[in-house]
C-alpha cells in the first residue's frame, strides 16, 4: 500500500519548503512475540505472558532503568526511536545497544510502515499528539493480535496520554507503579523522579509533607529571556561556582565585559556549574551585600556538613569561605545579579554523571547519612552504610525543593574489610577521563578498577605473598644491594639496579624492572584500560595513569626497604664492560635506597664517601662510561629529550613558567637502555 | 544519517531490494507518433516520440540509417523549488546523450536510412531516477510508435549507502553522497546497454554486492 507522507521542512537558508515523502506500507512486519503463530518465529525476542510498550519520554528519562536487565519483553516503536534519535543521540544509541543485544528482550517494532499501525495526521494535530496516538495504535494492535494470552502494557509518564489509552480500553501505567508493582526494590533507586508538576499532588505530600514551599524563584520562560538579551536586560554567560565557596558563583559575560558574581543558592536559583545561564543584575545598593549574605547561607549550611556543591565537588578547605568573603567586602563591589533562567543546562546534555563521593570516618557515618539524604537524592531502599561513592543522574530541580533530585545509576565501591582499608581506594579515581564523552564509561572503568583491586588485596595479602617466594620461577634477590636512581619526587619507580664485584675481578650488573604482569593480567578491565590509555600522560597539576595509583606508586614501585617483585637481568661483566653471560628472571627484590640523580651524583663526587652503595654507583658509572664511550663510537645516536617541570603560582595553581631540568647524565638511563 | 534502520527497512518503508512502485500508459500524446508516461514512486517521465519521418536538416541526413534525436527536459515544476536554468544546462544535455546512445543502440535504424526518429522526454515530477525513468519511458513511447527495436530496454538505478547495497534511489537517497550506477539492459538478449557510475565504487563494495 502506497501511502504519501507530506510535511513543511525548513531548508538550511531557513526557506520553509515543501517536502513529500513516499511511505510503503507492509504487512511483512513482524511482532516480534515467540507466542503468535502468524508472524514469521525466527525473529522473535519477546517470550513473557506481559509486554511493555514504553513511550518516548519513558525512554528518555529512565535510560538507566531500562538498561537494568530486571526489566525485559519491551517493544520500542520506530516513531518513539525516531523521536528519541532527534532528542537526545546518546539516549539514541544506549537504546539501540540494548535492540540488538541478543541477551536482552527488546524489539523494535516499524509501527510507521506496517499497514495496520500507520497513522496519518490529522487537522491540527501536533507532532507530539500525533506521536503518542502512533503509540497508541500501536499498542492497541498489539494487544489485538497477540490476543488476551498476553497483556501488552503501555509505559508512559504522561497523564493525558495515559488517559487516552484507558479510554481506548489499553492497559497503561506510569513506570513508577509499573516498577512498584515488579516489587523489586533495588529497580526504584534507578528510577527518574519526574519533576513536581507532573506527579500527582498527593503522592509528593505523602512523601515530605513539610517541603512544599516554594524556595526557588520561577525559570523565566526561554522567549522572555531572548528578548531580555536582545534588550539587554538580562546577561547571557557561562556559570562558575567558586572553587572554595560554593554559595559565589561568576558568570563572565561578553554584555558587561566583567564578571558578574552571584551570592547565595536563591540567587543562582538551581544552576550548575558550567550552565549557560540568563543573568539579571541587581540593583546597585544590593552589591555591597555579599558579607552578610555569604554569613547567612554559611550559617543555615552548617547544618549539613556534607555539602553538595553544585560543581565539581571540589572540597576545599571550609575555613576559606569567611576569608574570601571578608576579604572582597573591602574591594569595590562588583556588578552582582541573579539567574532568571537557564539556557542549556550542563548536566543534561553531556556528563549525566555525577559522582558524590561520602568518604566519612566511620564513627560518623550513620548521622551524616540523615544530611545526605536531605540533599534530595531520594534514594529508596539502598543499602547506604555500603556504599562508599556512587554515580547520581540528576534529573531535575524543583522550584520546591532545595536540592536538586536524581537518581542513583550505580555504586562505584563498596567499603569492603576495613582492616585491608590503610590504602585510600579513591587514589584510584586520581585519573581524569581521556575522553570526555566517555565519562560514563570511565566511571564504570574505575568501579571495575576498584573492585578488582579489593579483590587483588584480599587475595595476595601485599604486594609479595609467600605463595610468590616459594614459586621456583621468582629468584629471591633480596640480600642483593639493589637501589633505584630517579628524578627527585619519583613516586612510581619502575626500575633499579645494582653492581656487586665478583671474586674474579669482574662485575654482576642488575637491572630490575617492576613485574607489573604479576598484578595486571592480560584480558582484564585493568589490562584493557591501560592498554587504551597506552602511556601516563603527565599535565601540570595531575597525572592521568595508565594504571591505577596503588599499582603504580605503591604495590609495582620499587621503593627502598620494601620487597617488590621484579623482572630482573643480570649480567656478568668485565671492567671493560665486556658481556661475559646473562641471564632474565624473575625476582624479588628489596630496594636499599632510592636515589634521585642529584643525590646519587653527590654521593659519586664526594671522595670522602666509602659505603657500598656509593662504590657500587661508582663501578657502575665506569661501566657505563665504557659501555656509552663504545656506542657511540658505533655510530649510536643520542636522542636528547628534556624533561620540563611547571613553576606553579601557590595562590592561583596557574602555572608560570615551565622549567627544563638540566639534563643528567646518568649510569641508569643507559643501564636501562641495554636492559631494554 | 541512516538510510536503512537496523530492522532492514529504508527510509520509505522498502527493503533493500525493493524497488517503488510503478506505473505506465503508453498513447498520452494524441498528436504524438508514440507516446508514453512512466512513473516510478514519486518520479514522473512523459516521453513522446516523433518518426520515422523524413529528416528535417537535410546536412544531417544518413544514406545507411535514421537519425535518432533525443531532447531531454525538466519541467520548472518538478522540483520543489522553481528551476532557474530551465533548458540547455550541462545536465539536460548530457541526460539527452545518454538516452539518445542507449535508443540508438536498440532501435533498428538500418531498416529506416535517410529518416530521422525524434524522442522527447520531459520530467513532470522529480524524486531520483529521472536517467532510468526517462529511458523506460522513451522505450515505451518508441514501441508505441511501432519503431523496430531489437528489445525493449529497461533501466534501473541502484546505489551504496549504509553498507547495503539498495535498488532504485529515490531523492532522498540520491543525494545522500553514496555512488550509484545506473544500469539499462535488453532483457531477452541479456545485453547491458547503459552502465553509468556517479562517486567512486570501490571493488570491495562491489564483491560485497555481489554476494
Amino acid at each position: 500500500m502506497l501511502k504519501s507522507n507530506v510535511f513543511n521542512k525548513k531548508t538550511r537558508n531557513n526557506r520553509i519548503k515543501k517536502e513529500v515523502r513516499e511511505v510503503y506500507l507492509r504487512d511483512d512486519i513482524w511482532c516480534g512475540a515467540s507466542s503468535c503463530k502468524t508472524c514469521d518465529s525466527s525473529v522473535a525476542r519477546l517470550t513473557a505472558s506481559t509486554i511493555l510498550v514504553v513511550d518516548t519520554n519513558v525512554v528518555l528519562n529512565q535510560i538507566d532503568l531500562l538498561e537494568n536487565a530486571a526489566i525485559d519483553d519491551v517493544v520500542v516503536l520506530s516513531v518513539v526511536l525516531d523521536e528519541v534519535k532527534n532528542k537526545n543521540v546518546s539516549v539514541y544509541n544506549r537504546i539501540r545497544a540494548l535492540c540488538s543485544n541478543s541477551l536482552r528482550r527488546f524489539y523494535v517494532f516499524s509501527n510507521k510502515f506496517h499497514k495496520d499501525t500507520h497513522v496519518e495526521k490529522m487537522d491540527k494535530e501536533s507532532p507530539n499528539d500525533l506521536n503518542d496516538r502512533a503509540i497508541r495504535v500501536a499498542t492497541q494492535w498489539y494487544q489485538k493480535h497477540l490476543g488476551d494470552g498476553t497483556r501488552v502494557l503501555l509505559l508512559t509518564n504522561d497523564r493525558e496520554n495515559k488517559r487516552k489509552a484507558t479510554e481506548e480500553g489499553i492497559f497503561a501505567e506510569t513506570i513508577e507503579s509499573y516498577v512498584k508493582s515488579l516489587g523489586l526494590p533495588n529497580l526504584l533507586d534507578l528510577l527518574v523522579q519526574p519533576a513536581s508538576e507532573d506527579v500527582n499532588m498527593e503522592h509528593v505530600e505523602d512523601l515530605r509533607p513539610s517541603k512544599r514551599k516554594v524556595i526557588y524563584p520561577e525559570h523565566k520562560p526561554m522567549s522572555e529571556i531572548t528578548a531580555g538579551l536582545r534588550h539587554g536586560i538580562y546577561h547571557q554567560g557561562k556559570l562558575r561556582v567558586n572553587r572554595y565557596n560554593p554559595f559565589e558563583a561568576y558568570v563572565g559575560s561578553e554584555s558587561i565585559g566583567d564578571e558578574i558574581i552571584i551570592y547565595g543558592r536563591t540567587n543562582m536559583n538551581r544552576a550548575f556549574d558550567g550552565d549557560i545561564v540568563a543573568v539579571e543584575l541587581l540593583p546597585q545598593e544590593q552589591w555591597h551585600e555579599e558579607k552578610s549574605l555569604s554569613l547567612a547561607d554559611e550559617d543555615d549550611e552548617n547544618e549539613d556538613d556534607v555539602h553538595l556543591a553544585p560543581s565539581s565537588a571540589d572540597d576545599a578547605p571550609r575555613t576559606s569561605n569567611l576569608v574570601t568573603a571578608g576579604g572582597e567586602n573591602t574591594v569595590p563591589s562588583r556588578p552582582s545579579g541573579r539567574v532568571v533562567g537557564i539556557i542549556k543546562r550542563n548536566w543534561h546534555s553531556q556528563c549525566l554523571c555525577l559522582l558524590v563521593v561520602v568518604v566519612l570516618p566511620m564513627p560518623y557515618l550513620s548521622p551524616k547519612i540523615a544530611d545526605f539524604l536531605r540533599f534530595g537524592f531520594r534514594l529508596g531502599s539502598l543499602e547506604i552504610f555500603w556504599i562508599r561513592g556512587l554515580i547520581v543522574a540528576v534529573d531535575s530541580w524543583d522550584r520546591q525543593s532545595r536540592y536538586p533530585s536524581g537518581h542513583y545509576v550505580r555504586v562505584i565501591g563498596d567499603i569492603g574489610d576495613r582492616d585491608t582499608e590503610s590504602e585510600d581506594p579513591w587514589a584510584l579515581g586520581g585519573g581524569i577521563p581521556l575522553q570526555l564523552v566517555e565519562k560514563r564509561r570511565f566511571c564504570e572503568m574505575q568501579g571495575h578498577f576498584l573492585l578488582k583491586f579489593w579483590h587483588a588485596c584480599h587475595h595476595c595479602h601485599g604486594p609479595v605473598s609467600s605463595e610468590d617466594l616459594a614459586s621456583p620461577v621468582r629468584l629471591d634477590l633480596r640480600h642483593l644491594r639493589v637501589f633505584s636512581v630517579d628524578p627527585p619526587g619519583c613516586k612510581d619507580i619502575d626500575d633499579a639496579l645494582h653492581c656487586k664485584s665478583l671474586p674474579n675481578g669482574n662485575f654482576e650488573v642488575g637491572v630490575h624492572i617492576a613485574d607489573v604482569t604479576n598484578f595486571v593480567h592480560p584480558g582484564t578491565p585493568l589490562d584493557d584500560e591501560a592498554s587504551k590509555r597506552g602511556t601516563s600522560v603527565y599535565l601540570v597539576e595531575r597525572r592521568i595513569d595508565m594504571l591505577p595509583k596503588p599499582l603504580t606508586e605503591d604495590i609495582c614501585s620499587l621503593r627502598a626497604d620494601v620487597e617488590r617483585l621484579a623482572f630482573s637481568v643480570i649480567w656478568e661483566m668485565t671492567p671493560e664492560a665486556e658481556i661475559i653471560s646473562k641471564r632474565y628472571s624473575k625476582s624479588v627484590i628489596k630496594s636499599c635506597a632510592a636515589l634521585s640523580y642529584v643525590e646519587a651524583q653527590a654521593r659519586m663526587d664526594d671522595s670522602r664517601l666509602m659505603d657500598p652503595v656509593t662504590t657500587d654507583l661508582r663501578n657502575m658509572n665506569s661501566l657505563a662510561k665504557v659501555m656509552r664511550q663504545r656506542r657511540i663510537e658505533r655510530g649510536a645516536l643520542t636522542l636528547a629529550s628534556a624533561e620540563v617541570k611547571f613553576q606553579i603560582d601557590t595562590e592561583t595553581h596557574d602555572p608560570l613558567d615551565i622549567a627544563v631540568l638540566k639534563m643528567l647524565w646518568f649510569v641508569i638511563n643507559m643501564g636501562v637502555g641495554s636492559a631494554n | 544519517m541512516e538510510y536503512v534502520s537496523p530492522e532492514g527497512l529504508r527510509l520509505d518503508g522498502r527493503r533493500p531490494m525493493e524497488m517503488r512502485q510503478l506505473r505506465a500508459e503508453i498513447g498520452v500524446v494524441a498528436k504524438a507518433d508514440g507516446s508514453a508516461m512512466f512513473e516510478m514512486g514519486n518520479t514522473k517521465v512523459i516521453a513522446a516520440v516523433y518518426g520515422p519521418r523524413e529528416v528535417q536538416n537535410r546536412s544531417q541526413q544518413i544514406t545507411d540509417q535514421a537519425l535518432v534525436r533525443c531532447e531531454y527536459s525538466m519541467a520548472n515544476f518538478s522540483t520543489g523549488d522553481r528551476m532557474r536554468k530551465p533548458k540547455g544546462d550541462r545536465r539536460s544535455t548530457e541526460i539527452s546523450l545518454v538516452i539518445r546512445q542507449t535508443m540508438e543502440a536498440c532501435i533498428l535504424t538500418n531498416l529506416m536510412p535517410r529518416s530521422q526518429i525524434d524522442i522527447f522526454v520531459q520530467v513532470l515530477q522529480a524524486d531520483g531516477g529521472t536517467r532510468s525513468a526517462c529511458i523506460n519511458a522513451a522505450t515505451l513511447a518508441l514501441a508505441d510508435a511501432g519503431i523496430p527495436m531489437r528489445d525493449i530496454v529497461t533501466s534501473c538505478s541502484a546505489g551504496y549507502l549504509n553498507s547495503t547495497p539498495l535498488l532504485d534511489l529515490n531523492y532522498v537517497e540520491d543525494s545522500a553522497g553514496g555512488p550509484d550506477v545506473t544500469v539499462g539492459i535488453l532483457p531477452t538478449l541479456d545485453k547491458v546497454t547503459l552502465l553509468q557510475v556517479g562517486f567512486h565504487l570501490y571493488s570491495m563494495w562491489l564483491q560485497r554486492t555481489e554476494c
